[in-house]
C-alpha cells in the first residue's frame, strides 16, 4: 500500500492523472491544475492507450478525462482504469454533454464542461479534497492498526 | 433515513414510493406533488435524501434543487426524471444521483447505495420487511453480476480488490464458476496459459493461486483455495454469490410469482448486469445466456402479476424497459399491448404494436409472428 503524501502543513497532496486527446486544452487544463498547492499533477497522455498502461502503476487520487477520446470512450478508458483502481475519482472534463447520464451510472465524481472556468473547477477541487481527505483518514486507521 | 419524494405526477410518486419501501432502507416520510410543498416540509422535517422530478410547473426540479442545498446542505437529492438532458446541470448541483424514468428496482438499488453507503442490517429489519425480503435485501458476499466484486456486507458495500494480474482474477471466477467442485490443474493451465509449455503454465498457476490465498486472508477469511491429488477447489465457507441466489429464488418463484411480487422485484434486482459480462470470459458465455434467459421470464412474469393485481403502471414500466433491451422480442410486444389494453388504453396498445412491426420491418426486414398480429387484430375488433 502507498503511504498517502503530505505536504508540509500537512495539507494531503492530491495525485491527478490527465488525458485528453486535445493537447491544448490538455495544456489548458494542467495550468489550471497547476495553481493549486496541494494538487500533484503526477502524469498526463493524449494517448488513451499510454494513459491505460501507466497510469494503474501511478496510483492517482483523481483523473481527469476527456469523454471523447477517438478510438476509446473516456468512459470506457475510465472504467477500465476503475478496474485496477476501484477508489479512483473519475471527473470529466468534456466538449460534450451527452455523456453526463452514464456518468451518474457511473459513479463518476464530477463532469465539467469545457470551457473549464477556474470557478467551477474550485468546486471540484474543494469536494475532492473533502473525499480525498477521508481516504486518509482510513488509510491511517489501517496502518494503526497494523502497527 | 427518511427520504422526501417530489413529482407533479401522483402515480410517478406512488410507484417510486413502493420501490423505496421494496429496497427497505429508505423509509419515504414524505411525498409532495409540487416543489414548493417539499421545501415547506423540509423547514420543519428531518429530511435525508430528496428524490426530485425535474419538469414540474411552478418551481422546477433544477430550482428546488439549488435551493434546497444553500438552505439544507447535507441533504442527498436524487433526480429523477424521464429526461436526460439536465444531467450536467445535476453534476454542477453535486447531486447524488441522476436517474430516467421508468425506474427499475436494479437501478435504484445503486442510487440507494450512494446515500446509506454503510446501513446497518438493523435498520432494514425494523423498516418492517417480511422475512423474505429482508433476506434478499442483504447482499450475497461475492457479486458475479455484471463484473466479479467481494462485497462486505458487514460494511455494506464493495471490497476494493487489487487484482495483480487479470489470469489470477480469471482464475478465481472460474473457480466460483465451478461452484465448490474440484477441477483438476491441467484443465486450469489450458484454459489461462494455453500456448505456453506444461512447466511454465504451472508456475503461473502457483503465482495466481498464491496471490489469491492472500487476498482471502486479507478480505475473505472465511474463504478457502484448497489443493488435493493435482485438483484445486474454492471453498465458500458458506458465502452464497449473487448468481447462485438468483438461481435458487429463479427456482422457487417461477410459476408461481403470484402474490409474491416483492420478492420476485427483490430478485431481480439482483440482476446487475449480464454473468461476468465485464471480463468477457468465454467460457462465461452459456451461463451468462442462461440466466439472462432466466431473468426475462421472470421479468415477464411478474408483469403479468403486476398486470393481473391492477398495478398496470408497473407491469407497463417493467416491460417498456425490457423492451428496450430486447427490442424485437414478440413476447414483450404482446404483454406491453396487453397491459396498455388491460389499462384501458387501447390506443397505447395499438401504437405499441404499429412500432413493434416498424421496427421489424426496418431493421429486420421481417414481420411479427402471427400470434402477435392477432393480438393487434383483436384490438381492432
Amino acid at each position: 500500500m502507498r503511504v498517502p503524501a503530505f505536504s508540509g502543513k500537512g495539507m494531503r497532496i492530491m495525485r491527478i492523472y490527465l488525458l485528453d486527446g486535445d493537447r491544448e486544452s490538455l495544456a489548458r487544463t494542467a495550468r489550471m491544475l497547476g495553481g493549486y498547492p496541494d494538487v500533484e499533477l503526477i502524469g498526463s497522455s493524449y494517448e488513451p492507450e499510454a494513459a491505460l498502461s501507466e497510469a494503474p502503476g501511478l496510483e492517482p487520487d483523481a483523473l481527469f478525462i476527456e469523454t471523447r477520446l477517438g478510438c476509446i470512450s473516456g468512459l470506457a478508458a475510465s472504467e477500465r482504469l476503475l478496474r485496477e483502481l476501484p477508489g479512483l475519482h473519475v471527473v470529466y472534463v468534456t466538449s460534450s454533454r451527452e455523456y453526463a447520464v452514464e456518468a451518474f451510472e457511473q459513479r463518476a465524481f464530477d463532469y465539467l464542461l469545457k470551457p473549464l472556468t477556474l470557478e467551477r473547477l474550485e468546486r471540484t477541487i474543494l469536494r475532492l479534497r473533502r473525499s480525498c481527505g477521508s481516504i486518509v483518514h482510513t488509510q491511517q486507521e489501517r496502518l494503526d492498526k497494523v502497527e | 433515513m427518511r427520504a422526501m419524494l417530489i413529482d407533479d405526477e401522483k402515480p410517478a410518486l406512488t410507484h417510486l414510493e413502493r420501490l423505496i419501501r421494496a429496497d427497505g432502507r429508505l423509509e419515504p416520510v414524505a411525498l409532495c406533488t409540487s416543489a414548493r410543498e417539499g421545501i415547506e416540509w423540509l423547514d420543519k422535517e428531518r429530511i435525508d435524501a430528496v428524490f426530485l422530478d425535474i419538469g414540474m410547473p411552478e418551481m422546477n426540479g433544477l430550482e428546488a434543487a439549488e435551493h434546497i442545498q444553500q438552505r439544507h446542505p447535507g441533504i442527498a437529492i436524487v433526480f429523477v426524471t424521464a429526461y436526460s438532458d439536465y444531467a450536467v446541470e445535476a453534476f454542477d448541483l453535486q447531486a447524488i444521483d441522476y436517474l430516467l424514468k421508468p425506474i427499475g428496482p436494479a437501478r435504484l438499488h445503486k442510487a440507494i447505495a450512494r446515500i446509506v453507503p454503510d446501513s446497518s442490517k438493523a435498520e432494514a429489519a425494523t423498516s418492517g420487511l417480511t422475512d423474505a425480503a429482508s433476506k434478499t435485501s442483504e447482499m450475497p458476499g461475492v457479486l458475479m453480476f455484471r463484473r466479479l466484486e467481494l462485497y462486505d456486507s458487514a460494511a455494506r458495500k464493495v471490497h476494493p480488490v487489487k487484482w495483480r494480474t487479470a489470469k489470477s482474477q480469471e482464475l478465481f471466477a472460474y473457480l466460483l464458476h465451478q461452484g465448490e467442485q474440484w477441477v483438476p490443474r491441467g484443465e486450469l493451465t489450458d484454459l489461462l496459459w494455453p500456448s505456453m509449455p506444461g512447466d511454465k503454465a504451472a508456475t503461473h498457476l502457483h503465482t495466481s493461486v498464491y496471490q489469491i490465498r492472500k487476498l482471502l486472508k486479507e478480505s475473505k477469511p472465511e474463504m478457502a483455495l484448497e489443493y488435493r491429488q493435482e485438483s484445486y477447489r474454492l471453498l465458500r465457507g458458506g458465502a452464497e454469490t449473487d448468481v447462485e441466489r438468483f438461481e435458487r429464488e429463479y427456482e422457487e418463484l417461477i410459476g408461481s410469482v403470484k402474490g409474491k411480487i416483492d420478492p420476485a422485484e427483490a430478485v431481480l434486482a439482483l440482476w446487475q448486469g449480464g454473468y461476468l459480462e465485464h471480463h468477457d470470459y468465454p467460457w462465461a458465455e452459456s451461463r451468462a445466456e442462461k440466466l439472462n434467459r432466466q431473468r426475462f421470464r421472470l421479468a415477464l412474469e411478474l408483469a403479468q402479476e403486476e398486470k393481473a393485481a391492477g398495478r398496470t403502471d408497473e407491469a407497463i414500466r417493467l416491460l417498456t424497459s425490457l423492451q428496450e433491451e430486447e427490442p424485437y422480442a414478440e413476447e414483450i410486444c404482446r404483454q406491453l399491448m396487453s397491459a396498455h389494453e388491460f389499462a384501458g388504453n387501447k390506443r397505447l396498445a395499438r401504437e405499441c404494436y404499429r412500432a413493434f412491426e416498424l421496427r421489424l420491418e426496418e431493421e429486420l426486414g421481417a414481420e411479427p409472428e402471427p400470434l402477435t398480429r392477432q393480438a393487434y387484430e383483436r384490438l381492432e375488433e
